[in-house]
């Protein structure tokens, strides 16, 4: 299966745009103030790690699978992280009736 | 995918966020299309977009506070946010400039497909142990999840006796 590809397309491309994605990811957990996107944004930013795993494994080491190992492993850590991250949303919503993370400031002293 | 990406921080409306959270996220498969791993833009679709996302909206929906409501940037940490990343990608792009990477593929036409059948012979030999931990966690997620979301067991159950109480009583 050839896919022909117009331009050229080399590792450093993916890297930048994994770039670019991690920045919007830290922008997005550092000044939002809802906490569900705030949970967006790590999705955001495990994505790009993602794709510089992925870029990287087969580029690199083509003929090695481990880097795409890694990523199974990231999505299934994500997964699991996104469960218990809107459980605790749940729960905090319950207390506080708001998901406004300058309510929520139990934890400050 | 830039834009949505972009989009899902910006969006004033939470639900528009998450949609594109699923654009985004759809974008990434592609790219692992390009990249020669079928495999894993498969599980991409079907984690994220099928899970995590309709998740988040069920989240938002339950937390009901933003649907039509403006969900506001808080102005004086948008500024070090934004300072912050930009610092971020200038480091990023100074290392992409100094770094030069060998690697003996140059273009994206020249990877060739990895058959999954190899892919999970490595994973239940060589990777069976990061295997089974990663089902533990996934089992201690689920646990801590469900003691998380579950409502004040104590008064649920004392609501219960009392409906109980309330319809023998009748």
């Amino acid at each position: 299966m050839q896919l022909q590809v117009g331009i050229d397309l080399k590792l450093i491309h993916f890297l930048i745009v994994s770039g670019v994605l991690f920045c919007i990811g830290i922008y997005g957990v550092l000044s939002r103030r809802h906490l569900v996107q705030i949970l967006m944004s790590v999705e955001l930013i495990l994505n790009s790690v993602l794709i510089n795993l992925i870029a990287f494994s087969s580029f690199i080491t083509p003929d090695d699978i481990t880097g795409q190992m890694f990523a199974v492993f990231v999505i299934v850590v994500a997964a699991a992280e996104v469960g218990v991250g809107l459980a605790i949303i749940l729960s905090v919503y319950r207390q506080k009736k708001s998901v406004d993370i300058d309510n929520i400031n139990i934890l400050k002293w | 995918m830039i834009f949505s990406a972009i989009r899902v921080i910006s969006a004033r409306n939470i639900v528009h966020s998450a949609f594109y959270l699923a654009v985004t996220l759809l974008c990434v498969a592609i790219f692992f299309i390009l990249l020669r791993v079928q495999y894993l833009a498969a599980v991409q679709i079907l984690v994220y977009i099928g899970a995590i996302v309709v998740l988040i909206l069920f989240a938002i929906m339950l937390t009901r506070t933003a649907i039509g409501q403006n969900t506001n940037i808080s102005s004086r940490q948008a500024v070090f946010a934004a300072i912050v990343s930009l610092i971020l990608f200038a480091v990023l792009s100074i290392v992409f400039n100094i770094t030069r990477i060998s690697s003996d593929i140059v273009d994206v036409s020249e990877i060739k497909i990895i058959p999954v059948s190899d892919f999970s012979n490595i994973l239940f030999s060589k990777y069976a142990l990061p295997f089974e931990v990663a089902s533990v966690l996934l089992l201690a997620a689920l646990v801590g999840s469900v003691v998380l979301a579950v409502k004040d067991r104590q008064k649920a159950g004392e609501s219960l006796e009392e409906k109980s109480g309330d319809k023998k009583n009748n």
